[in-house]
C-alpha cells in the first residue's frame, strides 16, 4: 500500500483571465522528490503557484492530504507547505534577517543565526540587504526562510537558474542533505536527475510523460522528452540543434506537440490519451516507436 | 578620448549634481522662510506710504511695494505661506491617495475598480476648473487653497500608487509573504508601501513646484490667500499692473516662485536614483 502524497492535483485546468494555460492536469507529489520539467512557458510555475495555494483552480482541485486546499487548515497548511524561489526573491528594502525573522514567531525570531548557519550562511550577514550578497547567498537566505517553519515539502521554483555552475552546485548539495521532501520546477535536467526521484514532463500547460526520473532520461518515451534531453550541451560533442517549429498546436487540436514532432503521423491530429508503457505514463501516439529507439541507443 | 571618459568618471553625474542643487536651493528657502522673523529687515505689515514703490537700494533690497511695505521682508514671508501650503497639501494628497492606491493595488479586483471610477471622476475635471470651483464656494483663504488644491491632487498618487503596487503585489517576496501566513495589511505595510514608496516620493518632490505656483495661482486669482497675508501669488497678482513701470513689484516674488518651484523639480529628478535600493552604495 503506498502512502498517501501529501500534495496531489486532480485534473486541475488553471489559467489568468479566464485563459487556461495548465489543462487537467494530474500529478501526485510522492517521497523522493518530484521534479516538473519543461520549457518557459510550458505552465510549470503556475502549477506550483496552485500548490502553493496562490492561485485557485479554474476546475479540479488540490488535494493536501484528504482535504482539497479549499477546505484545509491552511495554518498547517503552510507550516507543512514552503516555496524556495529564485534567488533574487528577497525583499530588496529588508534586510536578510528581517526577511527570515518574517517566517518566525515574535517568541522565535532568536533563531535567525541559527537557520542563516543551518544553510552555511555567516550570521553576521542578517544586517545586510540583498543586493549585498552574492546571488549564491542570496539563495541559500531564501532556502533559510522556507525552512524556518520546519515545513515537510519545499516546492522549488528554478532554485539555481540563476545560478552560476559551481555556485549552482554548493546549493544543490545544500538542498539534497535537507531532508524535507521536494517538488522541484526546472528546466535543468541534470538538477532533476540529482534531487528527483520522480519526473513529470510538462508542454504546452499539459503532462507528456511521467515516470523514474532515471528512466525518462535514459530511456524517454515521448519526443518532447527526447528533445529535451538532446537538447542538453555536451562537453566536447555536437551543438544541439532545435528541430521543427517553435510553437505548439493550438488547444482542442490534437497533440501539441505536433507542429515541433518530427514523428508526427495523421493519428497525432487527434489528442493522446495519457497510457502507462514501461513503467511509465506518456501521452503519445508514437510512444513505442521513441522508446524502441531510445532503448536502441542504450544498447 | 581618455580624458573626457576619465573627468565622467570622476566627476558626479548630471542628475545627481542638479539635485544636489535643488536641494540646497530648498534648503535655503526653507531655512529663510522658518527664520524670515531674524532675517526680515523689517516688521512684515509695516505701511510706509510715504516709502511706496520705491525701487530697490541698500535701504530696501528688492525695493518697496504700493503701500511702501519691503519687498524683501515681504518675499521672506511668503515663502513660510508658500511652502505650508505646499506641504499641508502634498501630505494630504499623499495620505490619502497613496493609502487607497496601494490598497486597489494589492486587493485587485472590485476594489481596484471602484477606487479607480472614483478617481477618474475627480481627475475629469481640469484641476485648476476644479480647485476655483472649490475656492469659490468656500470663503477665499489660505486653508480653502489647501483644500481646493488637494482634492484636486490625490488621484494622481492614487492612480500612481495603485499601478506600482499591483506590479509590487506580483514580486516572489510577496508571494514568499502569502506562503508564510502573514495577514494581508501586514503584507501591504510591510513589503507592498515601502516598494512602492519610491515613484510616489519623487512624484511628490516634482509636484512641489506645481502645488506652489497653483496656489500661486489661486492667490493671484484673489481666491487664496487674502490681504495683509503675504504670498508670493497674491504679490505677483498685486504688482502686474506694474510690471512695465515699478518692475521689482513683481519680479521679486515671481522669481521666489520660479527659483522654488525649479529647485523642487531637480531634487525630485535626484531622489528618483538615491532611492533606489539597486543604486544604493554597496
Amino acid at each position: 500500500m503506498t502512502a498517501m502524497p501529501l500534495l496531489r492535483a486532480e485534473r486541475v485546468t488553471l489559467g489568468y483571465g479566464g485563459r487556461a494555460v495548465v489543462h487537467e492536469v494530474s500529478l501526485d507529489v510522492t517521497e523522493g522528490g518530484v521534479g516538473l520539467i519543461g520549457e518557459s512557458g510550458s505552465g510549470k510555475t503556475t502549477l506550483a503557484r496552485a500548490f502553493l495555494g496562490l492561485l485557485t483552480p479554474m476546475s479540479g482541485n488540490i488535494w493536501y492530504g484528504n482535504q482539497t486546499l479549499k477546505k484545509a487548515d491552511l495554518r498547517a497548511f503552510r507550516r507543512d507547505v514552503q516555496p524556495v524561489f529564485q534567488a533574487e526573491s528577497l525583499d530588496p528594502r529588508m534586510r536578510v534577517g528581517a526577511s527570515v525573522a518574517e517566517a518566525l514567531p515574535r517568541a522565535e525570531r532568536h533563531r535567525v543565526p541559527e537557520l542563516l548557519g543551518q544553510v552555511g550562511l555567516d550570521p553576521e550577514l542578517a544586517g545586510r540587504r540583498p543586493h549585498q550578497l552574492s546571488g549564491g547567498q542570496r539563495q541559500r537566505v531564501v532556502i533559510a526562510r522556507a525552512l524556518a517553519v520546519s515545513p515537510r515539502l519545499l516546492i522549488l521554483d528554478e532554485p539555481t537558474s540563476a545560478l552560476d555552475v559551481t555556485v549552482q552546485a554548493r546549493v544543490l548539495d545544500l538542498l539534497a542533505g535537507l531532508g524535507t521532501e521536494r517538488l522541484l520546477i526546472t528546466h535543468n535536467l541534470a538538477v532533476v536527475r540529482r534531487l528527483c526521484r520522480t519526473s513529470h514532463v510538462m508542454f504546452a500547460g499539459r503532462l507528456v510523460e511521467s515516470g523514474p526520473t532515471a528512466d525518462l532520461l535514459a530511456r524517454p518515451a515521448h519526443p518532447y522528452t527526447r528533445a529535451l534531453r538532446d537538447a542538453v550541451p555536451r562537453l566536447g560533442g555536437a551543438p544541439p540543434r532545435a528541430r521543427g517549429r517553435a510553437e505548439a498546436a493550438p488547444a482542442g487540436s490534437g497533440c501539441p506537440f505536433r507542429p515541433r514532432c518530427p514523428l508526427a503521423v495523421a493519428a497525432c491530429e487527434s489528442a493522446p490519451e495519457p497510457r502507462e508503457l514501461d513503467g511509465r505514463r506518456v501521452a503519445c501516439h508514437r510512444a513505442e516507436d521513441v522508446l524502441a529507439a531510445a532503448v536502441g541507443e542504450v544498447s | 578620448m581618455r580624458g573626457p571618459v576619465r573627468l565622467r568618471r570622476t566627476l558626479p553625474r548630471v542628475p545627481d549634481r542638479l539635485a544636489g542643487l535643488g536641494g540646497v536651493l530648498i534648503a535655503l528657502v526653507v531655512l529663510a522662510a522658518v527664520f524670515a522673523p531674524l532675517l526680515a529687515p523689517y516688521p512684515a505689515d509695516e505701511l510706509k506710504p510715504a516709502e511706496a514703490l520705491l525701487p530697490p537700494d541698500g535701504a530696501h533690497w528688492f525695493g518697496t511695494d504700493q503701500v511702501g511695505r519691503d519687498i524683501l521682508t515681504r518675499v521672506l514671508y511668503g515663502g513660510r505661506t508658500s511652502l505650508a501650503v505646499a506641504a499641508a497639501v502634498l501630505a494630504a494628497s499623499a495620505a490619502v491617495g497613496v493609502t487607497l492606491g496601494v490598497v486597489a493595488g494589492y486587493a485587485g479586483g472590485w476594489l481596484r475598480d471602484v477606487i479607480l471610477r472614483v478617481t477618474d471622476v475627480f481627475l475629469a475635471f481640469p484641476a485648476l476648473l476644479l480647485s476655483l470651483a472649490l475656492a469659490v464656494v468656500l470663503q477665499p483663504s489660505v486653508s480653502t487653497a489647501v483644500v481646493a488644491i488637494a482634492v484636486t491632487w490625490w488621484p494622481w498618487y492614487t492612480r500612481l500608487a495603485a499601478s506600482v503596487a499591483a506590479s509590487v503585489a506580483t514580486r516572489p517576496y510577496v508571494d514568499a509573504a502569502r506562503c508564510l501566513g502573514v495577514p494581508a495589511p501586514m503584507i501591504v505595510l510591510r513589503h507592498v508601501l515601502p516598494n512602492s514608496l519610491t515613484p510616489v516620493l519623487v512624484q511628490i518632490s516634482l509636484d512641489a513646484g506645481g502645488v506652489i505656483l497653483t496656489a500661486a495661482a489661486l492667490s493671484y486669482l484673489g481666491l487664496g490667500a487674502q490681504e495683509p497675508t503675504a504670498e508670493w501669488g497674491l504679490m505677483v497678482q498685486q504688482g502686474q499692473s506694474l510690471f512695465t513701470t515699478n518692475w521689482w513689484v513683481v519680479t521679486f516674488p515671481g522669481l521666489a516662485i520660479l527659483v522654488t518651484a525649479f529647485a523642487f523639480n531637480m531634487l525630485g529628478e535626484g531622489l528618483r536614483n538615491a532611492l533606489d535600493p539597486r543604486r544604493a552604495v554597496r
